[in-house]
């Protein structure tokens, strides 16, 4: 009778450990609408133009915010912003959300009408041109074999990448309607269009292409750069005009003195720019009238 | 060992019973067992993956909401976070800034509050690394830090629930129990079938065991398995079998030898009886005789005597007569020891009794003799009376000449259909003198040993037994039928 017990004991011993425990208390996170510690003010914001991806140009920004806030800190804090495209950089600006910016040409004339205030601009205009980048084994030889094909740009009012390439096709031959113009959003995206076919050809311009030659050297391999337009005026440095004017000088001293000192030298390295110097409405002219142009051929900018 | 165990926990029980409880209970157990150690184990794996795939689902939602982060942009990261909280159980996500603010949360009423519980700033505040920072039996917790350039940029936070994997767990359990159940069932079926097959073997086995004890040999037992009790089976037939051939032929044997015994037991009597017969007719041929010769030889010699002129033979016959009177004295004698007159006219105990007054004027007071017939009076056929009477004879004389006894009694009783010869005394008892005596059957004045008393015995169906101390005495006891196959023809004899 001992082993039945036994075999009772263990099968009752089974059946029970199907059983399930009473539920048990979760943990759960408490909120609040004020943050448990010191609260901390507003961030002064610093926002470049999509001519990176967001990541990519956080890398190569955020050493100058992060040299602004040593020197404009605690007083200030000054956090970079990106953005994922051209129309939402665009919206933002339109906000006056940033309190700093770098704008493309184009976008430094049109935020001035958003009470942003020219005060200067990248160094090195000669390096502020579009390129085109086909396949190295595309079968183009001239710009009229472009004809009806896609090709991909960033964005309508990508500067550089989008309107100068265009207008210089235009001024091959290739009018507003004579080419399938894909706007991808960024410029490693239509880097990387025309490098998996989806698009004959890319508009962009140095700064992407270089960066994603050292990058992705592999794949810069199979592409080349077969048309580029003449320079015109590099992107602007803009302050919102309700900007402390002591913040707004301690900025433009940190960013037009960066090519003094190899701090400074390594953060304009990153940005592939030789330096920043002062600017004003003036500077942009010529970028007004290549404007004025493209809208008469390709009609007005959204 | 284990045998013994079973029986102590299963006291009586039958071995197909032991049989099918050991093999449910080997199921119970082993099956426990693995049961226990595959849940533990599925345990382990279950939340050590759901463990690791929370991490990952934080760093990847980490990763996959940086540029949302980067951008500020509250619409993307609140997609990223829904996206990320689409299946795999995810309770809560959220992706809050290096403060704690909540940038983007599943549950949209959050978004804008402040995390403010001590676990989660805790979290936020710890090492910029990826980790689970709290656990419990129904969540778990993971925090992954939304790096960009060796920057913080943010948090994203996910909580996933374990109740799928306690489910699963549960359902392993139902189901570990289901095989164990269904283990023990088949395993339970296969011993009882197992032991229908080896026992019903074995059961007719033990019915040919029974018939052995009731010495029922001609029944074989039935072999229906070929297994190795189906071989002991076949052997046990074969034993049968022979001991079946050894008992007929020790049967014949026996008979074969009793009928022998028999014929030397009848052989035997009737020797006796003709032995007996001659020393009859010589006893009454030297008493009628001799007896008549002596008789007439003492009348002559006494006549002699009387008439004149014979004084100088006087003498000469007066010596005579005294030779002839001592030469019947010894005829008598003769006679008497060849076939005792007493014997046949008055019986065994007044035999025995002359006897016994013959004896003690040779003993004198140096032993005492008693004769105890407890009231046995009636006459018994001739064949046991001379039996017994010799027996009496041979016994007293040896221990009145070996065993150096002060005390012999006689004892006769009856024991229907059995006559009782007892002679004890309390001599030296059988020593070398009277064991050689006995085995040598060396004959006594009446012509018979201890050897001849049992063949004596023996031929009128009876025996002889003698117990012997040293010093102790001995007991000489002789069983006489007297009813039976010599017994019954001979009362008729004697009554006849």
């Amino acid at each position: 009778m001992a082993i039945q017990r036994i075999i009772a004991a263990l099968a009752a011993l089974v059946l029970l450990s199907a059983c399930s425990p009473a539920e048990p208390v979760s943990y759960q996170p408490t909120y609040a609408a004020a943050p448990a510690g010191p609260a901390t003010g507003a961030p002064i914001l610093f926002a470049v133009h999509p001519l990176h991806n967001p990541r990519r140009l956080f890398e190569v920004y955020q050493p100058l915010v992060d040299l602004i806030n040593e020197r404009v800190g605690p007083a200030y804090h000054v956090k970079l912003e990106t953005s994922r495209d051209y129309a939402t950089f665009e919206d933002k600006l339109a906000a006056r959300k940033f309190e700093f910016a770098v704008p493309n040409p184009y976008q430094t004339l049109d935020c001035e009408a958003h009470g942003y205030r020219i005060i200067g601009k990248m160094g090195n205009d000669q390096r502020f041109r579009g390129i085109i980048v086909v396949r190295r084994d595309s079968k183009l030889a001239s710009i009229a074999d472009l004809r009806n094909a896609p090709i991909s740009f960033p964005a309508p009012t990508a500067l550089a990448a989008t309107m100068m390439p265009r207008m210089f096709l235009y001024k091959h031959g290739l009018g507003a309607g004579d080419i399938d113009a894909r706007y991808v959003g960024s410029q490693e995206s239509t880097i990387m269009n025309v490098l998996l076919g989806k698009t004959i050809a890319g508009g962009t311009w140095p700064p992407p292409w270089e960066a994603f030659l050292r990058r992705r050297p592999e794949l810069g391999r199979q592409l080349t750069v077969k048309w580029e337009t003449e320079p015109l005026v590099n992107n602007g440095l803009v302050v919102r005009d309700d900007v402390p004017s002591a913040l707004a000088r301690a900025v433009e001293d940190i960013v037009f003195h960066l090519n003094e000192n190899p701090r400074g030298r390594a953060i304009l390295d990153t940005m592939e720019i030789d330096r920043f110097e002062p600017a004003d409405a003036r500077t942009f002219e010529p970028v007004r009238r290549f404007v004025a142009d493209y809208e008469t051929v390709f009609g007005r900018l959204p | 060992m284990i045998a013994d165990r079973m029986e102590r926990l299963l006291p009586g029980s039958s071995i197909r019973r032991k049989l099918v409880i050991g093999v449910a209970f080997v199921h119970l157990l082993l099956m426990t067992i693995f049961i226990f150690d595959l849940v533990h184990r599925q345990r382990d794996f279950l939340w050590g993956e759901l463990t690791r795939r929370t991490l990952h689902h934080a760093q990847v939602l980490a990763i996959s909401s940086s540029p949302w982060v980067l951008s500020d942009d509250l619409v993307g990261m609140e997609e990223v976070v829904e996206g990320s909280a689409r299946g795999s159980g995810v309770r809560y996500a959220m992706i809050v800034d290096p403060s704690g603010r909540i940038l983007a949360h599943t549950a949209r009423d959050k978004i804008g509050l402040y995390v403010t519980d001590a676990t989660s700033l805790e979290a936020l505040s710890g090492a910029r690394t990826a980790r689970v920072y709290h656990q419990d039996e129904t969540t778990v917790h993971a925090a992954a830090p939304i790096m960009v350039a060796d920057h913080l940029t943010g948090w994203s936070i996910l909580a996933v629930d374990k109740g799928a994997t306690a489910a699963h767990l549960a359902y392993v359990t139902r189901t570990g129990i289901l095989y164990t159940l269904a283990a023990i069932a088949i395993g339970t079926l296969f011993a009882v079938l197992l032991s229908r097959s080896i026992l019903g073997q074995l059961r007719h086995l033990l019915g040919g065991v029974d018939n052995l004890q009731r010495n029922i040999l001609d029944q074989p037992v039935a072999v229906v398995s070929s297994d190795e009790v189906g071989r002991v089976a076949k052997a046990f037939n074969r034993a049968v079998a022979s001991l079946a051939e050894s008992r007929s032929q020790l049967t014949a044997e026996i008979i074969e030898r009793r009928r022998v015994e028999d014929s030397l037991r009848a052989l035997s009597h009737r020797q006796v009886g003709l032995i007996e017969d001659e020393r009859k007719r010589i006893a009454r041929d030297l008493h009628d005789e001799l007896g008549q010769v002596l008789a007439g030889m003492q009348f002559c010699l006494r006549s002699l005597q009387l008439q004149e002129g014979v004084d100088r033979l006087g003498g000469a016959c007066s010596r005579l007569s005294g030779e002839v009177e001592r030469m019947g004295v010894a005829i008598h004698r003769i006679a008497n020891d060849l076939r005792p007159a007493t014997l046949d006219h008055l019986g065994l105990i007044p035999a025995i009794q002359a006897f016994v007054a013959d004896q003690l004027p040779l003993v004198g007071d140096r032993v005492r003799i008693t004769v105890d017939s407890a009231g046995f009076k009636r006459r018994l056929p001739s064949e046991v009376e001379m039996t017994a009477y010799r027996i009496v004879q041979e016994g007293l004389s040896n221990a009145l000449k070996h065993a150096a006894a002060t005390r012999v009694d006689i004892l006769l009783t009856v024991n229907h259909p059995t006559l009782i010869v007892t002679i004890r005394d309390d001599g030296i008892g059988l020593g070398t003198a009277g064991l050689d005596q006995t085995r040598h059957g060396s004959a006594g004045p009446s012509g018979i040993g201890l050897l001849g008393m049992q063949e004596r015995a023996g031929a009128i169906g009876g025996s002889v037994e003698i117990k012997a101390r040293r010093n102790r005495g001995t007991v000489l006891r002789a069983e006489l039928p007297y009813v039976g196959e010599y017994g019954d023809a001979q009362i008729a004899r004697s009554d006849s």
